[in-house]
């Protein structure tokens, strides 16, 4: 058995969350029969939480969490996630999405999903559309461009509880294989994430590809947070104006992974002049 | 309620995020009545995504431009924010921008933000 231990990140951050969830995922590369570790992780980060999870169901990989391990929490759902969302419950559960039974009990959830987070922020003008925005277009991509019918989304207060982290992961065929099998593109995983920036739909038409790039916008310059996308051996990271696209040499995630962190919102916000 | 008015509250989510939610359920209903001018009554409707509303035009033009079973679909008592979504998709259906000069991030290898 190897014992993989989920590193804390350095700073609190997307850039140091993605980091930890590399070094898991190289560890993952050199074992087998691996259980993943929770026991030093006193915060929990969804960048890091939520790619496991879905390897955990995947793979069949074993965890151990501490004893005091907030992922113990009823509330939460680790690490399979839960299809309900109880009003009545303080902790963000993680949820698990699929087609089944239909799509509008699907959007359902979502919708829960969001109401619950819109309970941590002040509901003033334009707030809830700017939760629902981003999170409505990035799990439609899962099952509009994954060819997986199932996926995870998860949200947690940090940053001494000032901001929100979210994130949307699918382990289907990812970016890069989206492009090669709809466009027959032979492009790297870095380049496949270039497309989506530029808004080059896999789909045929030329009016669709709005909804990644769009919810980045929104996130980076309207909300003042934080985006990171990651799909095979690339990423890339998103601070107000400042882009970075990360190549990595080993550790890949078949499928993608999105992950944001906004402010708690207080003031009114307009979301539509970010769209397009 | 008039036989050519299909309340979309009644029948969806009051925050309509997925095109299949269009596609397998109004599209359907929408089909099934006999009216050649149907009203989409978009009240209590409080949130509609961009793929959504992309789906609900396409649905639009879809039953305008039907030679057997040609329908004119009218949307009505639409909130703000959902009257600004489908006007944005709307105006980029009609005319996309260029938007390739717009990405140029800075290309960094996994070894320049940390040593492993």
């Amino acid at each position: 058995m190897q014992k993989i231990t989920v590193p804390t990140p350095t700073k609190d951050n997307l850039t140091d969350q993605f980091i930890s969830l590399y070094q898991v995922l190289l560890e993952i590369i050199k074992g087998n029969d691996i259980t993943f570790e929770f026991s030093r992780s006193e915060k929990i980060y969804p960048l890091i939480t939520l790619p496991l999870c879905a390897l955990i169901r995947d793979k069949s990989y074993k965890y151990l969490l501490a004893k005091s391990s907030v992922l113990k929490s009823n509330g939460i759902n680790f690490p399979h996630g839960t299809n309900k969302i109880k009003a009545t419950e303080y902790q963000i559960p993680i949820i698990f999405l699929s087609n089944k039974p239909t799509a509008q009990a699907r959007d359902q959830l979502i919708g829960d999903f969001v109401e619950k987070l819109y309970t941590f922020m002040t509901p003033v003008a334009g707030v809830k559309d700017a939760i629902f925005h981003p999170i409505s277009e990035l799990i439609a991509n899962i099952f509009e461009h994954s060819h997986k019918d199932e996926g995870w989304a998860f949200a947690q207060l940090n940053s001494g509880k000032k901001c929100l982290d979210i994130c949307i992961v699918d382990s289907g065929r990812g970016l890069r294989e989206s492009y090669k099998q709809e466009k027959n593109f032979n492009i790297s995983d870095a380049d496949a994430i270039g497309q989506v920036m530029i808004g080059n739909s896999t789909k045929l038409y030329n009016e669709r590809g709005y909804g990644v790039r769009s919810s980045k916008k929104l996130i980076c310059q309207g909300l003042k947070g934080s985006f990171l996308i990651f799909s095979g051996k690339a990423a890339l990271i998103a601070e107000s104006r400042d882009e970075e696209l990360i190549e990595l040499d080993k550790a890949i995630w078949n499928g993608v992974v999105l992950a944001y962190r906004i402010p708690l919102l207080k003031e009114p916000i307009n979301i539509y002049p970010y769209l397009e | 309620m008039n036989k050519n008015t299909l309340k979309l509250a009644k029948l969806l989510p009051k925050n309509i995020l997925s095109r299949d939610v269009v596609r397998s359920i109004l599209e359907q209903e929408i089909q099934a009545m006999d009216s050649k001018i149907i009203f989409l009554d978009l009240s209590k409707i409080e949130f509609i995504s961009r793929s959504a509303a992309h789906e609900l035009l396409k649905m639009k033009e879809r039953f305008e431009y039907n030679s057997n079973n040609k329908k004119e679909i009218i949307f009505k008592d639409l909130s703000p924010g959902v009257a600004a979504m489908i006007r944005i998709v709307a105006a980029n259906k009609a005319y996309s921008v260029n938007r390739e000069a717009e990405f140029k991030p800075k290309r960094v290898n996994i070894g320049d933000l940390v040593k492993i």
